[in-house]
């Protein structure tokens, strides 16, 4: 299969740290690719990087046959390019249904007149969003009482499958996830894993961060490992995992 | 039905309170008088209002002794602003008690007021109103002072003919008074036969005269008018000796008060002006005047406070000529004062002419050792004026240049000092906590305060006197800087620090908050006046001469010196020691400094400390250089300091300085160039602003950084401090809110069957006039709402886009279609309705202009770069009087009419400005509950998780602020069209400040705050007006806005309405369920759904 994402030689600098130093990175169309790392190996700043919310300081990346580096990271996900965050980044004073709506804000294209005469065009997008939304709120297990809470005030699972609801929304072709097992129990995390498969299954492709090898053999295609910033494998999870300098750098750290 | 029953029930309640509210004033006795006294009783030209009300109340006093009737007196501060003169007339006109109405400290409130007031055939004795428009403008208009036209011509022709002068130089103070004068003096001087060498002008408030002085100098004229106040011209006075100017100086009534000499420092001695008081004048009332108030106040009276009695007797002669010939009645009042002639007084005797101007004369005065001198017996051989010094000039026109553009430099560097000292201390502040302190400029100005008054022997505080220390200014200084530091930590501890972990909207609202409070806690403390600063033997010495050409004082090398002293104490102190070092740590990573144990808290303390400091001594030094210290004089260093601070990089403390000295520079050169520069060069500085953040928004020195915000709103309810005390305070508001707010079709048309109703229903035109301001306000409000609000982002200068729409409709229907083109505004009613949305189409790309470089940067920026654009279309306003007719406004704008038909009454205007009002919050609502509106919020709430959903940030940010200046634009129309008269007075900070705080005060956030806010102010307003105290100090009032603001922000930050959360979506469609179960879209089917759609 062809590579939706492409990075070559990417590089962020923070002052005089060099976070990522010289990454290259290939995600192919319809793969749960995985990113493993010991803690600070880079990971968050190179989906970041990828998604446009740092800057690179060298590199090329292609995505979906686009030449996206240096874009700003709404017009990355105006291209299909969709991310939730390590820590949950929820709209604060917003209901459920209201934040996802905003995760399909490039759907909307009618102009300020329509939505102020209130044109029937306008209404029926608002309609087929607020349809779609329901819709992924039940694909990602919330039950429908929970579209009308405001999004802060569920539980921390609950809100990690808000965030990917809202990140679906714009039917992404790539989806990036940052950690989403943190902090949930074994059932829940087979919930999302299953969740995870489901959203490969409609054709969308997705690269996760995630520290728990079990999940991650079972659930990923492909695995990148990150140590200091540099890429220390890749490859299929058996081959990946069964390297003596991974398991040296992860394990030997992860004590 | 339930909502319906509620509804009328809710209705029926506030009927109830407001029949209540409007019950009839109490009753007072039948032959009691009462004197409706309105001027500006706070703000900067609040002397002149509590002059004459001093004198008033002298002759009450006096009146009420003798007692054939009782006399009282109602006061009303109108703060110089004419909406409020407006407003407090059509107080006046529908309380029946009122029979007479006194004071009026300015033309241009008189002006706005006195075809009211005609309205009710309520007659008016004005005390400073010298314009002549007012001359026939009402038969029941009086004046018991001269015009500008005729006082200045006079002078005109006393200075050439009697004093013998030939080459006069012009300065006047930007207003209608200033120019009206200084035209009627040129008129005159030349008629008579002098020479008037040129003019130039300056803005009210102007401290720094120096640029514009180097340019008379050139002249080198004989003598030098100064058209305008006594602050002014005694700065001019001192500013010109200090320049080696020999001229004699030349004044008007408006300086003639003994405020001059303490100001003036000596160096007004000689000049000469004229005024309608002589308090040495022979007759026996004057004598009993000065005598009373002597007894009364320990000082000699000035001619505001004798013409102030004057209309207190000639009242008292009115009253006694209505009695004989029956009831003492407005109509009646009127008539007598039409017949009284030569009523005795302390200005010579008083008779109206039929236009309602006074016949009265004319004293001439000279300052001769620190006193007025009467010039009545003729003119003595006047002195030499002390303290000039030969003017000697470079040879030739080439030397002039040099010497002119030498002497301009070397101002520039005085003044650069104590601008970079300023910017110092909010870049350091800046630096370490990421906050723009606004309040600053505060405790700039407490600097000044502390060190005068440990300057004297004895001071006058909260109209006490208390023994003083008299210390010397080295002493004095020393102490102030660290009191005024441990001030400035008490309000960081208050103010700032439980804010810490707040959204960044929170303290630069509770700065703003400070800052207004510790203003009116400065008037109310040390008066409303200039404090002048004490002489001391440094600053007495003669100047310095360089090159023979250039001048500068003694104390300014100790500026310059203590200034660079300053800056690389600091410079030492942040690389060197422990404590400078965990500073920078702390500025770097707050959380980091925490992490490696940095006591971060009395770092930012100690930063805090540090910059306060520095504002004290730049503060003292500021007011040691122009001689005298003010509650507003923080204002316009403050701003300076901030662009200077951005302008070199904020964060930056070299940038800091660097930029504090460029601006100075750029200032001084482009007043000492551009024609009429002296009044143009406060816009510099914003011009330059807007050029650095579209080609180096990192500043001169700065670092480039990410565009970040704080995340998060002020919405989610953590009220800081007791979030859960205040949540127990008002849970039960919070409950009927939510309640209502799960209806908001109820709520919206409850409120409006309310508003309706009302509308109909009253039947006082002030009430109503009120209630169209609330609407007006609340309207105003909402568009600053969705910017601050919604959006998230802090507009400090959303008052520049109502200024734009009013003066857009203005200058089009006046200026242009009335004056030049001689179009009635009866045919061309329909314009109207087209100006409304051109003039926010107008202040919409006004918006795109300016947000166009600013939004692209971090959310502080918007703050600041509005904060200037607010001030430059306030300065453009002033000073291209071509196009706006300056300070003196724009009259005359029709009422909006239509098919002909005007809608001129109290009622109709109320009911139109609902009209506008819905119009307006429908739009809103749409725009929110749309993508559009989500995505304005999602931003406020998280601008990278915004931007993550595809949100181009920048550009919804400024859809937002274009679209609030859209509605502030056309707001603006409307407003200029109901009140009919506009000025630059209209539109300044402190309007922009109380919106802000209505919608802190309503619910931040929400389409119904805007309202709750404006309504819960304007009735505070006016019910407190009636509290005595108030009266007496009616800047106190806006000491409390401050208070209630922090704490708001501190404890109940998404404000009262907050149950009523909006809903980002349409009422009616969120339940929508899909019709069938359709698998998750892949992208190819979303893309179906969506065309399908
Ligand atoms: N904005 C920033 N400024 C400076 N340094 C940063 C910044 N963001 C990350 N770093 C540093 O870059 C390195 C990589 O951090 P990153 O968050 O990418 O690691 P990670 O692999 O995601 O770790 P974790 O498993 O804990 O999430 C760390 O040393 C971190 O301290
Ligand atoms: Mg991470």
């Amino acid at each position: 299969m062809s590579a939706i994402l492409h990075a070559c030689g990417l590089k962020v600098r923070f002052g005089g740290l060099e976070a990522i130093g010289g990454v290259d990175l290939c995600v192919r169309a319809g793969a749960i690719h995985g990113l493993i790392g010991p803690n600070g190996a880079g990971k968050t700043t190179l989906l970041n990087a990828l998604s446009g919310f740092v800057r690179l300081a060298a590199g090329q990346l292609r995505f979906n046959g686009h030449e996206i580096a240096g874009r700003r990271p709404d017009a990355i996900a105006a291209l299909g390019l969709s991310r939730t965050f390590q820590n949950i980044r929820l709209f604060g004073a917003m209901t459920v249904l209201e934040s996802l709506l905003v995760g399909a804000h490039r759907q909307f294209d009618m102009g300020a007149g329509a939505i102020v005469l209130g044109s029937a065009r306008s209404k029926v997008a608002e309609r087929a969003m607020i349809g779609r939304a329901h819709m992924l709120l039940d694909f990602v297990g919330l039950g429908a009482d929970t579209a009308a809470r405001v999004a802060t005030t569920l539980s921390y699972g609950q809100q990690r499958r808000v965030e990917i609801a809202r990140a679906l929304m714009s039917s992404p072709q790539l989806v990036l996830l940052d950690e989403p097992l943190a902090g949930m129990n074994a059932l829940e995390k087979q919930e999302i894993a299953t969740l995870v498969r489901s959203v490969r299954a409609q054709g969308t492709t997705l690269l996760l961060i995630e520290h728990d090898m079990q999940i991650v053999r079972d659930l990923c295609d492909h695995l990148t490992v990150l140590d200091h910033g540099k890429r220390l494998a890749d490859g299929p999870p058996r081959d990946v995992l069964a390297d003596p300098a991974v398991q040296a750098a992860y394990l030997g750290r992860g004590r | 039905m339930s909502i319906f029953t509620k509804t009328t029930e809710g209705i029926g309640i506030v009927l109830l309170w407001i029949a209540l509210v409007l019950a009839p004033v109490r009753a007072v006795a039948k032959d009691t008088i009462t004197i409706g006294f309105t001027a500006a009783l706070s703000g900067d030209s609040a002397a002149f209002g509590l002059n004459i009300r001093k004198g008033l109340e002298l002759a009450v006093e006096d009146l009420n002794r003798r007692g054939d009737h009782t006399y009282r007196l109602v006061s009303m501060d109108d703060r110089g602003e004419a909406r409020e003169g407006a407003l407090i007339a059509q107080r006046f006109c529908s309380d029946p008690t009122v029979d007479v109405v006194m004071g009026y400290s300015s033309a241009s409130i008189a002006l706005a007021a006195a075809p009211i007031l005609d309205g009710c055939k309520l007659p008016v004795i004005a005390s400073a109103a010298t314009s002549p428009a007012l001359s026939n403008i009402s038969p029941y208009f009086h004046r018991n002072v001269l015009t500008d036209t005729v006082q200045g011509g006079m002078m005109g022709q006393y200075a050439a003919r009697t004093l013998g002068l030939s080459r006069i130089y012009v300065l006047n103070q930007q207003d209608d008074y200033g120019i009206g004068v200084a035209r009627a003096f040129s008129d005159g001087a030349q008629k008579a036969g002098a020479q008037v060498l040129g003019t130039e002008s300056y803005l009210v408030g102007t401290r720094d005269f120096r640029t514009m002085l180097t340019r008379v100098r050139m002249a080198r004229p004989d003598a030098i008018f100064i058209g305008g106040y006594y602050t002014e011209a005694a700065g001019i006075a001192r500013q010109a000796r200090a320049l080696g100017i020999q001229a004699r100086f030349l004044s008007t009534d408006g300086a003639l008060n003994t405020e001059l000499m303490k100001l003036g420092h000596g160096a007004v001695e000689g000049m000469v002006l004229y005024g309608m008081f002589d308090p040495s004048a022979a007759a026996p009332e004057t004598a009993q005047f000065v005598r009373a108030y002597r007894a009364a106040h320990g000082e000699d009276p000035g001619a505001w406070s004798a013409l102030g009695y004057d209309a207190g007797k000639t009242l008292e002669a009115a009253v006694r000529l209505a009695a004989q010939n029956g009831q003492v009645t407005r109509e009646s009042l009127n008539a007598a004062f039409a017949q009284v002639k030569a009523v005795p007084g302390a200005t010579g005797p008083t008779t109206f002419q039929p236009s309602g101007d006074r016949d009265g004369v004319l004293h001439f005065f000279a300052v001769d050792h620190g006193r007025f001198v009467s010039l009545a017996g003729g003119v003595a051989p006047l002195a030499q004026p002390q303290g000039a010094y030969p003017a000697k000039q470079g040879a030739g026109p080439v030397g002039d240049t040099i010497a002119y553009f030498g002497q301009l430099l070397a101002n520039a560097v005085v003044l650069g000092a104590i601008y970079a000292l300023t910017a110092v201390a909010f870049t350091l502040v800046y630096g370490v906590v990421r906050l723009v302190n606004f309040a600053f400029g505060e405790l700039f100005m407490l600097g000044a305060f502390v060190t005068v008054s440990l300057m004297l022997s004895r001071i006058q505080l909260v109209g006490f006197t208390l023994p003083m220390p008299a210390l010397p200014f080295l002493l004095a200084a020393l102490l102030a800087v660290p009191v005024t530091a441990a001030l400035g930590v008490a309000v960081e501890r208050i103010a700032y620090r439980p804010l810490r972990r707040a959204p960044r909207l929170a303290p630069l609202i509770t700065s703003i908050a400070v800052s207004i409070l510790l203003q009116s806690l400065a008037q109310t403390v040390w008066g409303a006046e200039e404090l002048r600063f004490p002489d001391f033997a440094l600053s007495s010495l003669p100047p310095l001469v360089l090159f023979g050409t250039i001048y500068f004082s003694v104390m300014d090398l100790v500026v310059i010196g203590a200034a660079v002293a300053a800056m690389l104490m600091l410079a030492l102190f942040i690389s060197r020691s422990r404590l400078g070092r965990a500073m920078r740590a702390t500025a770097e990573d707050q959380t980091a400094a925490q992490l490696v144990g940095i006591p971060v808290d009395r770092v930012i303390a100690a930063a805090f400390a540090i910059g306060s400091g520095f504002a004290a001594l730049s503060g003292l030094l500021y007011a040691q250089t122009y001689g005298f210290a003010h509650f507003s004089m923080g204002f316009a260093p403050g701003l300076k300091a901030l662009i200077a601070a951005v302008l070199g990089g904020i964060g930056s403390l070299p940038g800091a300085a660097l930029g504090g000295l460029v601006l100075a520079v750029a200032e001084t050169i482009a007043g000492g160039v551009l024609p009429d520069g002296a009044a143009w060069k406060d816009a510099v500085g914003f011009v330059l602003l807007v050029l650095l953040l579209l080609f180096r928004p990192q500043g001169l020195l700065g670092r480039r950084e990410m565009n970040t915000a704080g995340r998060g709103s002020l919405l989610d309810g953590t009220g800081v401090a007791f979030g859960p005390v205040a949540r127990r305070i008002f849970a039960r508001v919070d409950a009927g809110m939510a309640r209502i707010g799960h209806n908001p079709r109820g709520l919206a048309l409850g409120a409006l069957a309310v508003a309706v109703l009302l509308g109909l229903g009253l039947s006082s035109d002030y009430w109503l006039t009120c209630l169209t301001m609330i609407v007006l306000y609340g309207t105003l409000a909402s568009g600053l709402n969705l910017i601050v609000g919604f959006a998230g982002l802090l507009d400090l200068g959303f008052v520049a886009f109502w200024a734009v729409g009013s003066y857009f409709t203005a200058i089009l229907f006046v200026s242009v279609l009335e004056h030049a083109m001689g179009a009635a505004p009866r045919q061309i009613w329909w314009l109207f309705y087209l100006d409304l949305p051109l003039g926010g189409l107008l202040a919409a790309g006004l918006a795109v202009l300016l947000g166009t470089p600013t939004l692209r940067l971090r959310g502080d920026y918007l703050a600041i770069m509005t904060l200037g654009f607010g001030e430059l279309v306030r300065i453009v306003a002033t000073n291209w009087i071509g196009l706006t007719n300056g300070p003196m406004g724009i009259r005359g704008i029709p009422a909006p009419a239509l098919f002909g038909m005007p809608l001129a009454s109290a009622r109709a205007q109320f009911l139109a400005a609902l009209v506008l009002a819905i119009m307006v919050v429908f739009v809103l609502t749409r725009l929110v509950r749309s993508y559009i509106g989500r995505a304005w919020v999602a931003i406020r709430e998280d601008e990278d998780a915004a931007a993550g959903m595809g949100i181009p940030v920048a550009r919804y940010k400024l859809y937002a602020y274009a679209t609030s200046g859209f509605i502030g634009g056309i707001t603006g129309v409307f407003y200029a069209h109901t009140q009919h008269y506009i000025s630059p007075l209209n539109f300044d900070l402190f309007e922009n400040i109380l919106l802000l705080m209505l919608i802190v005060l309503g619910g931040i956030g929400t389409f119904a705050g805007p309202f709750v806010g404006s309504v819960i102010w304007f009735l505070f307003l006016q019910f407190s007006l009636g509290i005595p105290f108030v009266q007496n100090h009616p800047e106190t009032r806006f000491a409390l806005l401050g208070v209630v603001l922090i704490l708001l922000v501190l404890f109940r930050p998404q404000g009262l309405a907050a149950g009523l959360r909006v809903a980002l979506i349409l009422p009616g469609l969120g339940r929508e369920r899909p019709a069938s179960a359709a698998p998750l879209a892949t992208p190819a089917t979303a893309a179906s759904t969506e065309t399908g759609a």
